[in-house]
């Protein structure tokens, strides 16, 4: 899954750190995201949405493997 | 700090107390004990309290305030929380292939009479592997079924 979190924060100004406290998760949680090493919950998925006032779906990418794609 | 840390500390001192007392008062075989209880417990009750008493004077309490906040997140924040249980999970997996390990060395040594008397160890570990796995089941079903 692809997500814009580095770009929207960028965009914002906004330091690692500084996300990272808005959305309560730690600095490494923003930079696995970011690298997209990890995918965060649906929970915290919300939360980045409403911190840049967007759609999930706008910040995550979700790209079909072929598996899904057949079922 | 927190009132937790606290209370920690003062009953961490009363125990302390207790052994110091005992140890004087008694003349026992656990004196060894004791000596050890009155360290531990007076050491890390002072040290407790002292850290709770620092933490709260009105010049620290930004910084309190902060650390505190810090703390909570690192304890909640989902990829720590994901870490620590697969760390867990590793750990509890090379836990049980290490005693089984040790049960094999222990039943190889006991075959060629190089040790002798194995038999409550290797009741005693075989015990312990079959509770672990007995447990797992347990708690895999108690909290599946918060899931139904």
């Amino acid at each position: 899954m692809k997500n814009r979190v580095e770009e929207l924060r960028k965009e914002q100004g906004v330091s690692q750190y500084e996300f990272a406290k808005a959305i309560r998760v730690s600095r490494q949680t923003v930079s696995s995201i970011e690298t997209g090493k990890y995918n965060p919950s649906l929970e915290l998925a919300f939360a980045i949405s409403d911190y840049f006032g967007i759609s999930i779906e706008e910040i995550f990418i979700y790209e079909r493997s072929d598996v899904n794609e057949k079922t | 700090m927190r009132k937790r840390d606290l209370i920690t500390g003062i009953i961490s001192c009363i125990i302390g107390t207790v052994c110091l007392t005992a140890l004087l008062l008694t003349e026992t075989t656990l004196e060894t004990m004791f000596v050890w209880g009155t360290g531990y417990c007076l050491v890390l009750g002072i040290s407790k309290i002292d850290k709770y008493r620092w933490w709260n004077l009105p010049e620290n309490r930004n910084r309190r305030d902060a650390m505190l906040e810090s703390e909570s997140i690192e304890q909640q924040d989902e990829l720590r929380v994901k870490i620590r249980d697969r760390a867990g999970r590793c750990a509890y997996i090379f836990g049980q292939y290490i005693i089984c390990a040790v049960m094999l060395i222990l039943i190889i040594l006991s075959a060629w009479d190089i040790l002798v008397n194995t038999n409550i160890i290797l009741y005693i570990l075989c015990g312990y592997l079959l509770l672990q796995l007995i447990a797992e089941k347990l708690v895999y079903k108690y909290i599946s079924k918060k899931y139904e």
